[in-house]
């Protein structure tokens, strides 16, 4: 046992090796990690609220408060409750970098007023860098709000989708039609279970009993099948075809159009930034399945495999191994681009009502604003310059990740 | 090596044909010769031109009106009814609770194939309308108060229209409908069979008629919707050719029978030759369109398109700018059956916190005017000028509220109250339909203004269906809702009788026996001076109760060809100017 | 292999029923009322004077559609929900009788209190108005239409209260006390005696065949695809008039972006880490990042005539008259439809040229090139016999896409370009809820997608003869 963690151990710091040596690789991940940085400290670095003031002698930390009130913890004195921030005269006030939240609104520079034009603006510290929208929101506040909200989203929702891609898709691809067989008990209880858990689930109230119910009734149907092998009739094995299963529920998923299940979600749920994450991940997923599917195909018949297989290594420990890791070059991109994607694909949503609400600028909302007029088509710049920020640095670490992970150049 | 060489001499030949074709199907236009017709832009392709079962603005406002004609018009800028198929202004007499209304056609008026136009003409569109199986829902509403038609037989050119006591009538049975040629839409005869007032009750036996089958199922076709020989009137124009999501051509007739009535009025010219409709589905594209003098008529709807063109040196050259006032006023509703909104007092600290003069500079760049009833600024001697509109007032809203009952009890910045023995907090939720971004601007303005006194205003857009599904459930607390008025006689019964809460369109539950009563009486009230009195009423009414915050009219914001003059802007046509009077200035070339 | 493309194709047939049912069941369950729809135009402004469907217009369009009839030919729910709840008219009626059963499960306590409501709602219009009871009557009748689509139990019960007090201000109204009263008591029965158990017993109701799936499919199969709600044409022509554009636009355009991409994949891996792999990647991804709608919006402002340069035409497709040569009509085609293809074009290169890339950076470490290499195979001939034809899966799996896509369009571009097409007429058609075309779109694309899938499984055998699909 321990040796096998040791080389296990082995394994992942040669990576991690492999990894640093890309000099590229590694820079994007700084990169990407300074995004992070940018994306938790946000509130630190454009908020209309001061990070300390002095008002009618008191002082506060409105921006640290804030976080109290939120959690319910505490709650600002009357006299700063329903104030506007950016107007209000502090006696003395440190106010962050960026003195807009991206809600503000800046009565005085409507209408898209742009970086490089007049703007009204009582100083230079009060200037909007990149130009406000519509009804006078600071674009940059926007950005680097938006951050936070796009890799949340990017981040969560393609996980989402790449464990359920890589799941399916490999069971597809490295098992077939053949690869695993099961007893008929199994395989009736399965359906069943599936079938009674889907109905309770919908009896029950909410998505997350839902959720439950529809495990439980699995869980309960597997136990059940345990004692119907005994029975001689039920108990010979037949192959599950898991390749046409898979590939029958991703030409389902993907025939359908997704603005019809968006629309049916809409109406069962309360729009959230949890329901966009998985809305986006649910439907994204067929693509990442489809390459590695196709990957392992090849993979499965290559001679280390039938090597291994031939060894007597068990099926699980190869696949994991050495097929799927051999297969994620064309994953791991699909995967960069998805962020990019889930992120634009926020925009749409929160335009459809699920999402993010309208007062919040998140970077896929602000590409959309150019799309209103040919008097604001600079807007587009800043968030699709983000956007191919993105993209070019998750594609570079996913380069640096296949080539690291290749077991070719171990040598 | 060879699927590289391919595949580059590939790239190389398309990207040759490209460079070649733009030069050589881009021959200039630099010759100063126009062509004898008007380019319209049009935002979304008519759906069809048969005027009874098509509902979209397109069809019905831009382009039935130069094909088919109704009896009277109303003048542009004055409002007034005009006779066009009729004669004169029809003869209106009550009898006993009902109403007679007498028209004549003109003597002049004819058909395309030389017959004249007469009453069993109108008497077939209204069957047409009446006819069970026919999909003329929109329209339907417009003759429901019709009981029957008294035709002549000295006089085939004289009617009365027979209906209840309404002051809409005149409008309806005028107004509201296209006479069709019986000739054309009902060869066989196939109405004759039944008269007005079997179609009007409920008539099971003809609902099955083999004939109204047959004739509904034509008059439902496509045939009537887009074939030049079903589709006919007795306007200026006739339908020649439409491509689909492309162009649609209407031509000017050689021997039109208005030509002999001599300009009466603008309805009787028609310069044109041809009225061509381009469907342009975005503004960018349009407004390119536009300064390339491919369009020579644009009504712009993103405000701020319309007020930057004005940057642009071509359009400077070649275009003018037209704005009059549109006969349609927006709003936001509030539901009085929520708990928070029911108060009457909370409604008009709502109003007093809305700063609608700010929306008419920022959101609408000044292209409007704010209104504060349903009676729109146009019909000045209408508004009562004793209501002033409520000001912009923080303190006097928070005034309100606090009489109202409402006050931060638990210091966390929210209004709250005991309401049923429960503590709620003042937080709402404002509705809009997504993509419209004035709409979700006027949101986020109520947001900010709202916040200042301890009220969570929650901002949601909701798709289109949806957004109808929850304004019909009355789920919605505040919405923005746009309404387009009637340049005749305003009747608001739909918008805020009690009755028209199930299924109408009063989504605020707004009303009172005493409401009701006004918007019955002003129903049925022939004489001038006392409508207006009801009307004063009525704005009292408006004011106080605050069914709506009223905002604001805009205006139209059209563009027109500097070569055409006689545009006869006004409120009363969509989108605000008639297309068949615009005439060629002198000193314009202008070849067929 | 012919045994695996035969089996495939029969599974079509249940792939396909399964997409009809989803969709049918989508299509049932999301919000908004094509009837609705049909009856209102569907503009933002409203016209106050006739803004009002009446409830005989929608019973009768509904009829007329179908839509009155059981969707399915069984149902399977629980003994809590009656067999012919659909055939309640009213949908919001409809939904509020589902929340009550879901929430109490006595049908029949539910459905007396629902029938006695209804009573009362007759019994309120035949009370005269006078000045004294107006607005009592106001009230009680507000209040009945609340409790029609009113489940919460705090809300009804005090809408009933408020009726009852309301009885007392005349005394025409108190005939309607002892129904009121009724209705009070009926509720109080279907709170207190709740039998939610029988939510979790299944039931399965069997309608027979004339329900509205039935309907369809069974036309669908014949080649009637019905009629479009929103215009009331034939779904064939408006899916025909939509198609064509949309098709050539594709078939161009794909065509052109793996004419790109792929070679530039190639030429990136073949010089991995250089700075010519570098400015490829980065530019595509630059191109990547540039929202089509914004590009879109800038070629015509500076080359469709505006304020710029006039040199292709800012809108529309090509028109072709009859006494065109065929050179001239091929130069009108090219001269409208270049702007649109550059915009359809640019943004998959980056994807699909990123993943030949991967893929032949995979291939040429593998032990064969290396063979070749070593036994002086020409650089290129390594690369373009060689290794391409092992890096051709991702490109293989991608290429699936290219059948439903050839169908799909894209809303956003075909607005800007004013082209009537697919992605656009899909769209409105969804948001219109114009089921007739949604179905028969999805059902096309259904099958594209099928097919394509098919024949990407096919060519991987192709490329690498030791995919087989009867592997154990």
């Amino acid at each position: 046992m321990s040796t096998n963690r040791e080389i296990k151990q082995d394994y992942w710091s040669y990576v991690k090796r492999q990894f640093r040596k890309n000099k590229r690789a590694l820079f994007s991940l700084y990169v990407v990690m300074f995004m992070l940085f940018i994306a938790v400290f946000a509130d630190f670095l454009a908020n209309e609220k001061p990070i300390v003031c002095t008002y009618q002698g008191k002082t506060y930390f409105p921006i640290l408060k804030e976080y109290a009130v939120q959690l319910k913890l505490g709650k600002f004195p009357p006299e700063l409750n329903n104030i506007i921030w950016t107007d209000t005269k502090f006696d003395f006030a440190i106010r962050p970098l960026i003195p807009y939240s991206p809600t503000s609104q800046d009565i005085l520079n409507f209408g898209f007023v742009s970086p490089f034009g007049k703007q009204d603006v009582p100083s230079i510290r009060w200037r909007h860098w990149l130009g406000t929208e519509g009804i006078g929101r600071d674009i940059l506040s926007a950005l680097i709000h938006g951050t936070r909200i796009a890799f949340i989203i990017g981040l969560i929702s393609m996980s989402i989708a790449s464990v359920i891609g890589i799941l399916l898709g490999s069971l597809a691809g490295f098992f077939g039609d053949k690869g695993i067989q099961i007893s008929r008990a199994s395989l009736l209880m399965g359906l069943l279970s599936a079938g009674l858990g889907l109905f309770y689930a919908n009896a029950v109230h909410g998505l997350f009993t839902g959720i439950f119910v529809f495990i439980l009734c699995l869980f309960i149907g597997f136990l059940i099948s345990r004692i119907l092998k005994k029975i001689p009739f039920l108990a010979p094995k037949t192959s599950l075809p898991l390749d046409i299963i898979v590939q029958r529920m991703i030409e389902v998923l993907v025939s359908i159009p997704r603005l019809f299940l968006i629309i049916a979600v809409v109406a069962i749920s309360k729009p959230s930034i949890f329901m966009v994450m998985v809305v986006i991940g649910l439907t994204s997923w067929t693509e990442i399945a489809r390459f590695i599917r196709a990957e392992l195909l090849k993979i499965r018949s290559l001679e280390y495999i039938e090597a291994s297989e031939a060894l007597g290594f068990p099926k699980w420990r190869i696949l994991l191994k050495h097929a799927i890791p051999n297969a994620l070059s064309p994953v791991l991109i699909t995967i960069a681009f998805g962020i990019a994607a889930a992120i634009l694909t926020e925009s749409f949503l929160s335009f459809i009502g699920l999402g993010i609400p309208p007062e919040t600028l998140t970077w896929g909302k602000l590409l959309s604003l150019a799309q209103g007029g040919r008097s604001q088509l600079w807007v587009a710049i800043f968030p699709g310059f983000a956007i191919f920020l993105t993209v070019t640095l998750f594609n570079l670490i996913g380069e640096g990740l296949t080539d690291a992970l290749d077991p070719r150049q171990k040598k | 090596m060879s699927i590289k060489n391919t595949l580059y001499t590939t790239l190389f030949i398309f990207l040759s044909i490209v460079v070649l074709s733009a030069f050589v199907s881009n021959t200039g236009n630099s010759s100063k010769v126009y062509k004898d017709e008007l380019n319209i832009h049009v935002l979304s392709d008519a759906t069809g031109l048969n005027p009874y079962t098509v509902s979209d603005a397109t069809s019905r406002r831009y382009v039935i009106p130069n094909i088919m004609q109704s009896m009277l018009y109303y003048d542009l800028q004055t409002m007034e009814l005009k006779p066009v198929l009729a004669k004169s202004l029809p003869e209106v007499k009550e009898v006993g609770d009902g109403l007679e209304i007498t028209y004549e056609i003109r003597p002049e008026a004819v058909w395309d194939n030389g017959t004249p136009v007469t009453a069993k003409d109108v008497i077939f569109s209204y069957k047409a309308i009446l006819c069970p199986k026919v999909n003329s829902d929109n329209i339907k509403s417009a003759v429901d108060y019709v009981k029957d038609i008294r035709t002549y037989p000295e006089d085939p050119k004289k009617y009365t229209v027979i209906c209840n006591k309404n002051i809409g009538a005149v409008e309806g049975t005028g107004y509201e409908i296209n006479i069709l040629p019986e000739y054309v839409y009902d060869a066989k005869g196939l109405l004759k069979k039944y008269t007005i007032t079997e179609l009007t009750v409920e008539n099971p036996k003809c609902a099955d008629d083999e004939n109204v089958k047959e004739f509904s199922d034509f008059f439902n076709s496509q045939q009537t919707m887009r074939e030049a020989a079903f589709v006919q009137g007795s306007g200026a124009y006739k339908f020649v050719s439409w491509e689909t999501g492309q162009r649609l051509i209407l031509e000017r007739k050689k021997n039109w029978w208005g030509d002999k009535i001599n300009k009466e009025n603008i309805f009787f010219e028609a310069y044109p030759k041809r009225l061509v409709y381009v469907t342009i589905n975005s503004f960018t594209t349009a407004l390119t369109a536009l300064k390339n003098e491919k369009l020579d008529f644009i009504y712009v709807t993103p405000v701020k398109d319309y007020v930057d063109l004005d940057n642009s040196p071509k359009f400077k050259k070649n275009f003018y700018k037209v704005e009059p006032v549109q006969l349609a006023y927006q709003a936001i509703g509030l539901n009085h059956k929520d708990k928070i909104l029911s108060d009457v007092k909370v409604r008009q600290a709502l109003c007093y916190l809305t700063n609608v003069d700010q929306m008419v500079e920022k959101v609408i760049y000044n292209k409007g005017v704010r209104t504060n009833s349903t009676i729109l600024p146009m019909k000045k001697n209408l508004i009562n000028p004793a209501i002033k509109p409520y000001p912009f007032d923080i303190e006097k809203g928070k005034a309100l509220l606090k009489e109202a009952g409402w006050k931060d009890s638990d210091g966390d910045g929210v209004l709250d109250k005991i309401i049923d023995g429960k503590k709620t907090d003042f937080e709402v939720t404002y509705n809009y339909n997504s993509g419209n971004s004035l709409r979700e601007m006027v949101g986020l303005l109520m947001q900010r203004s709202f916040h200042q006194v301890g009220i969570n205003l929650t901002i949601k857009s909701l798709e289109w269906s949806l957004y109808q599904d929850e304004l019909k459930k009355h789920n919605c607390q505040m919405w923005y809702q746009g309404w387009v008025s009637s340049p005749g006689l305003d009747d608001n019964k739909q918008l805020f009788h009690t009755s028209a809460a199930n299924g109408g369109s009063n989504y605020m539950s707004f009303g009172n026996a005493k409401t009701d009563k006004l918007l019955d009486e002003i129903r049925e009230e022939f004489d001038v001076n006392k409508r207006k009195e009801l009307y004063y009423q009525m704005q009292v009414m408006e004011h106080e109760q605050v069914p709506y915050i009223f905002l604001y009219v805009q205006k139209y914001r059209d563009c027109v060809h500097n070569r055409f003059e006689n545009i006869n802007a006004g409120p009363s046509a969509y989108p605000g100017v008639w297309f068949a009077g615009f005439r060629v200035k002198k000193g314009y070339k202008v070849e067929n | 292999m012919l045994k695996y493309i035969f089996k495939r194709i029969l599974l079509f047939i249940p792939t396909l029923f399964i997409i009809s049912l989803l969709t049918f069941f989508l299509s049932t369950n999301v919000p908004g009322d094509p009837v609705e729809q049909m009856l209102n135009s569907n503009s933002e402004m409203g016209s106050s004077a006739k803004a009002q469907a009446a409830e005989k217009a929608y019973i009768a369009k509904r009829k007329q559609l179908g839509l009155d009839l059981p969707t399915f030919y069984f149902t399977i729910s629980n003994q809590a929900t009656p067999k012919d709840l659909y055939a309640i008219p009213k949908k919001f009626h409809r939904e509020n009788l589902t929340k009550l059963i879901d929430k109490y499960g006595n049908w029949n306590e539910i459905n007396t209190y629902y029938n006695s409501l209804k009573e009362l709602d007759v019994a309120i219009g035949n009370v005269e108005s006078d000045s004294v009871n107006a607005d009592a009557i106001i009230t009680i009748k507000a209040d009945i239409q609340q409790l029609f689509v009113e489940s919460d139990d705090n809300a009804v019960q005090l809408a009933l209260k408020d009726m009852q007090t309301q009885t007392k201000v005349a005394e025409n109204l108190s005939v309607l006390s002892a129904q009121i009263t009724k209705t009070e008591n009926l509720y109080k029965e279907v709170v207190s005696k709740p039998t939610v158990s029988k939510k979790f017993i299944p039931a399965i109701h069997w309608y027979g065949f004339r329900n509205q799936y039935h309907q369809w499919i069974t036309k669908f199969m014949k080649g009637d695809f019905g009629i479009s709600y929103q215009d009331e044409k034939p779904v064939k022509t408006v899916i025909w008039e939509a198609i064509r554009w949309t098709v050539l636009l594709s078939i161009i355009s794909i065509f052109l972006t793996y004419l790109i991409a792929i070679p530039l994949g190639i030429v990136s891996a073949a010089n991995k880490g250089s700075m010519k792999d570098q400015t490829i990647s980065t530019s595509l991804f630059i191109l990547y990042s540039l929202p089509s709608f914004w590009v879109a919006t800038l070629l015509i402002m500076f080359f469709g005539g505006g304020d710029f340069f006039n040199l292709f035409p800012s809108f529309g497709v090509p028109q072709s008259t009859e006494n065109m040569s065929f050179f001239a009509k091929f130069t009108n085609y090219v001269w409208h439809l270049t702007l649109p293809i550059i915009c359809y074009t640019y943004g998959g290169l980056a994807f699909i040229s990123r993943q030949m890339r991967g893929a032949m950076v995979n291939s040429l470490s593998q032990d064969y090139v290396r063979t070749a290499r070593a036994k002086g195979l020409d650089e290129e001939k390594v690369l373009w016999k060689h290794a391409i034809k092992n890096s051709l899966l991702p490109i293989i799996t991608l290429f699936a896409n290219v059948f439903p896509l050839a169908i799909s369009g894209a809303v956003a571009l075909e607005l800007i370009f004013s082209i009537p097409g697919m992605g656009k007429t899909a769209y409105e058609a969804l948001v219109a809820r114009n089921y007739p075309v949604v179905y028969t779109i999805v059902m096309f694309s259904a099958i594209l997608t099928l097919v394509g899938y098919l024949v990407a499984d096919i060519l991987y055998a192709v490329v690498d003869p030791r995919i087989s699909y009867n592997k154990k």
